[in-house]
């Protein structure tokens, strides 16, 4: 036992018995015990192969009391794509960069508000393969009766060697939405971006929120270092600003420092189906009671006591042209509605406006006398330019074989050809001529 | 003397005549060439400066001809002669003066810069380059705001684009560094100014303080008075941290409450869905409504909701703060630990103990 642990036991003994049993057992939640600060808590390096380095930690310990602090170098599996820390003593998930580092003293007893530095040596092999490495260091305040204890991880990230900057680092493996049609703000994405590379990098995603008319608007997500050949994902949900319908492209941007980018585009479309319904609720109403208007008037009259505007006169199916008077007398009867009167007749109420404008003046005293229908008799008439005579003329030099344009000349018509041919025709006297095949027969 | 001699000549159908006619008017009567700028000694008759677009200028003590404005062409040369570029007029840019370049809250991996435009216009496009050497050796901030050995076209942004009045992050650099930038302006091609003043900062180191409330508690006697119940005891966990990413504590027990071969039970419930105590055993509840794992309230909402400690590394998540941390760091953030235990009437008298060990590690 060497005199730096021996003297350990004796502080320990010495805590153990110098604090009241009341603070031992202390529930007052505004003492602390333990209160150590560790500085730097994070250890990001980049290493040659074949070099040694040496890095301090502080640990400051901000307690009335001394503390007894224990490190230890240990590894840890980086699988968590949330936090990216899973503490693991798995040695098949372990980087081997525990194993190359060693720190100058593992125990030791910090005095009341003092500090001590711990160095930490690390010696990269000659032969290793490049690329990023991790590890964690852990101070541990002992306290005497333990029965709650803590520890305090300090995370070592080490590149080893040095990437091509240019070349593609990461991945997209996944950037996908929590629904593909949303109803209402917010919006919940998931992406998952993977390592390629052989080193640790920083990776920051971007959100670009772009509607089909409209501004984009820019959504910067959190880093966080990617360790090689790992994950890490977001879960970030976002309100859409100017929520309305319609087309969304969401645009992922991962920065992979260096200016390096890994992009990926997807749509989302904004529909909210409540408030769809809804509407699609109110305009079949709409229809519905335009539709079904008269009904309804006649129902409201009813209930108001009123009668709804009828008459005596009603069109034979027959009368496909209703007379004036008819239309004028209706017209009166319902107080002037060319709606109303056009339902009773049965036409448009285009056709009782027409007739209304032309009564006019006519319409006060009710007096239709100078309505009249105009004749819708043709003013010419197409009568025939051959008289049966020449026909029968015709038919019988036909008859004779003659041909149609001496037929013309003999009679000295003044019709045409066409209409000799179209007479001959009707009684069936066209020649019929044989065919060729017959003819050579 | 000319003219006499042409009108000798035969007349012919297409006379050309009236051609020679106008040449003996060129011939008798030059068109004198535009002067130039003069002198009684001097007189420059051409001049130019390999110009588009031409202009007259005049006041009461010059008058310009000339021509001013446009880009050179091409150069004119052979084999006993060249005409090498003239000059090029073009607006250049105002040198941007120094930005304003902080560290506002002790960030160990990020500075702020704020570009500090001077009298230039809106469109001017800048360039930052940064340096921890004093610009022996130059990187320039990326359009990720990262940095990097190369100055492409995409690192030239407006104002705007790099943050405004507001300014942005320039991130991944070395803790405890002092960095100096310093900034250039364009508006277009061969309008580049040149550097401005530099500005300087330092990282900070990343540190983390953690502090728990109670190095141990005791629960009270367990008995048909209160049922074989106590739910009074609990642990503040204090942190402060200025990690980007924030903290996560993990909580784990050495094994379940034992005396000699007797055990009280772990709270049967997990971490990931607590539930309102029932029955027995000993177990958890967190005050922390945004914890990660699972539904972030999932301890709060209802509750308090127990869960039973894990035994195994690294345990469960118990309290954590998620970042992006960089204008305000952790200060002594404090989560509570309440714990439970119930045993029952058949539960054997003893004296149970185990240990509980909360590990905070940063996130990154």
């Amino acid at each position: 036992m060497n005199n730096r642990r021996f003297l350990l036991y004796i502080c320990l003994v010495w805590i153990g018995f110098s604090i009241p049993i009341s603070s031992v057992y202390a529930q007052d939640s505004s003492q602390l015990t333990s209160l150590l600060r560790i500085s730097p808590v994070i250890l990001k390096l980049q290493i040659k192969p074949g070099s040694k380095q040496v890095y301090s930690i502080k640990v400051d310990n901000l307690a009335s009391i001394p503390v007894p602090v224990q490190a230890s170098i240990e590894g840890f599996d980086p699988s968590d794509e949330d936090s990216g820390v899973e503490v693991s003593s798995n040695t098949n998930t372990v980087s081997p960069l525990s194993s190359w580092m060693a720190l100058d003293h593992t125990d030791t007893i910090i005095p009341a508000r003092s500090s001590d530095k711990f160095f930490v040596r690390i010696s990269i092999p000659q032969t290793v393969p490049l690329g990023g490495y991790y590890a964690m260091i852990y101070f541990t305040p002992l306290t005497p009766g333990l029965s709650i204890g803590s520890k305090i991880g300090v995370i070592t990230l080490a590149n080893i060697g040095v990437e091509d900057s240019l070349k593609k680092r990461g991945d997209i493996l996944e950037f996908s939405f929590d629904k593909p049609v949303y109803e209402s703000n917010p919006v919940g994405v998931h992406i998952r971006v993977k390592n390629i590379s052989l080193n640790y990098f920083t990776a920051k995603p971007t959100l670009s929120i772009t509607p089909l008319l409209g501004k984009t608007q820019r959504l910067d997500l959190e880093e966080k270092v990617i360790l090689p050949d790992k994950i890490r994902s977001w879960k970030p949900v976002f309100t859409i600003q100017n929520y309305k319908w319609g087309v969304y492209n969401i645009k992922l941007s991962v920065s992979l420092e260096q200016g390096l980018f890994v992009e990926e585009s997807k749509y989302i479309i904004v529909f909210p189906v409540r408030q769809s319904i809804l509407l699609l609720i109110l305009i079949l109403l709409l229809l519905f009671i335009i539709s079904k208007r008269k009904n309804m008037k006649r129902a409201i009259l009813a209930l108001l006591g009123k009668p709804y505007p009828e008459t005596n006169i009603t069109p034979t199916p027959q009368d496909h042209r209703i007379p004036p008077s008819t239309i004028m007398q209706a017209l009166t009867s319902v107080n002037g509605s060319a709606r109303d009167a056009a339902t009773i007749l049965g036409v448009h109420r285009s056709t009782v406006h027409r007739w209304s404008r032309r009564a006019d003046d006519l319409l006060s005293d009710s007096s239709s006398i100078s309505l009249v229908r105009k004749s819708t008799r043709p003013h010419k008439l197409r009568t025939s330019s051959i008289s049966a005579k020449h026909i029968q003329q015709i038919v019988h030099l036909r008859e004779l074989n003659w041909p149609l344009k001496r037929i013309q000349n003999n009679l000295d018509l003044r019709i045409s050809l066409r209409t000799i041919e179209r007479i001959i025709k009707k009684q069936n006297l066209t020649r019929s001529y044989s065919k060729k095949s017959d003819m050579r027969e | 003397m000319y003219m006499v001699l042409l009108y000798s000549m035969p007349r012919r159908k297409f006379s050309l005549v009236p051609f020679f006619v106008v040449l003996a008017l060129f011939v008798a009567f030059p068109i004198p060439a535009s002067a130039g700028p003069s002198s009684t000694n001097y007189e420059l008759e051409q001049y130019g400066f390999d110009s588009g677009g031409g202009d007259n200028s005049t006041s009461s003590n010059f008058n310009l001809f000339g021509e001013a404005g446009g880009l050179e062409l091409n150069n004119i040369s052979s084999t006993n002669y060249a005409v090498n570029a003239g000059l090029t007029e073009t607006l250049q840019t105002d040198v941007p003066s120094a930005p304003t370049f902080t560290n506002p809250a002790t960030n160990y991996d990020r500075l702020k810069c704020v570009i500090n435009t001077g009298d230039n216009p809106t469109d001017t496009l800048y360039a930052i380059a940064i340096s921890d050497d004093d610009f022996t050796t130059t990187n320039y901030v990326q359009n990720d705001n990262t940095i990097g050995p190369i100055l492409g076209s995409e690192d030239w942004q407006t104002y705007s684009n790099w943050g405004g009045s507001t300014g942005v992050f320039i991130r991944s650099l070395t803790q405890d560094t002092t960095y100096r930038i310093k900034v250039k302006a364009k508006r277009g091609d061969f309008t580049e100014s040149d550097y401005g003043p530099t500005a300087s900062a330092t990282t900070s180191v990343p540190s983390m303080t953690f502090g728990i409330s109670a190095a141990n508690l005791a629960f009270n006697n367990l008995n048909s008075g209160n049922n074989y119940t106590d739910d009074s005891k609990s642990t503040t966990l204090t942190t402060s941290t200025n990690a980007y990413n924030g903290y996560a504590v993990y909580g784990r027990e050495t094994g379940p409450l034992s005396f000699a071969s007797e055990t009280i039970p772990d709270y049967s419930s997990p971490n990931s869905s607590p539930t309102v105590w029932s029955n027995t055993g000993f177990g958890y509840t967190t005050n922390d409504n945004s914890l990660s794992g699972g539904t972030s309230d999932r301890f709060t909402s209802g509750g308090p909701k127990y869960a039973g400690f894990p035994t195994s590394i690294p345990g469960d998540p118990v309290a954590d703060h998620t970042g992006p941390i960089e204008d305000n760091p952790i200060v002594n953030e404090q989560f509570t630990i309440s714990y439970r235990v119930s045993g029952d009437n058949t539960t054997k008298a003893g004296n149970y103990t185990n240990t509980v060990t909360y590990v905070v590690v940063p996130i990154y």
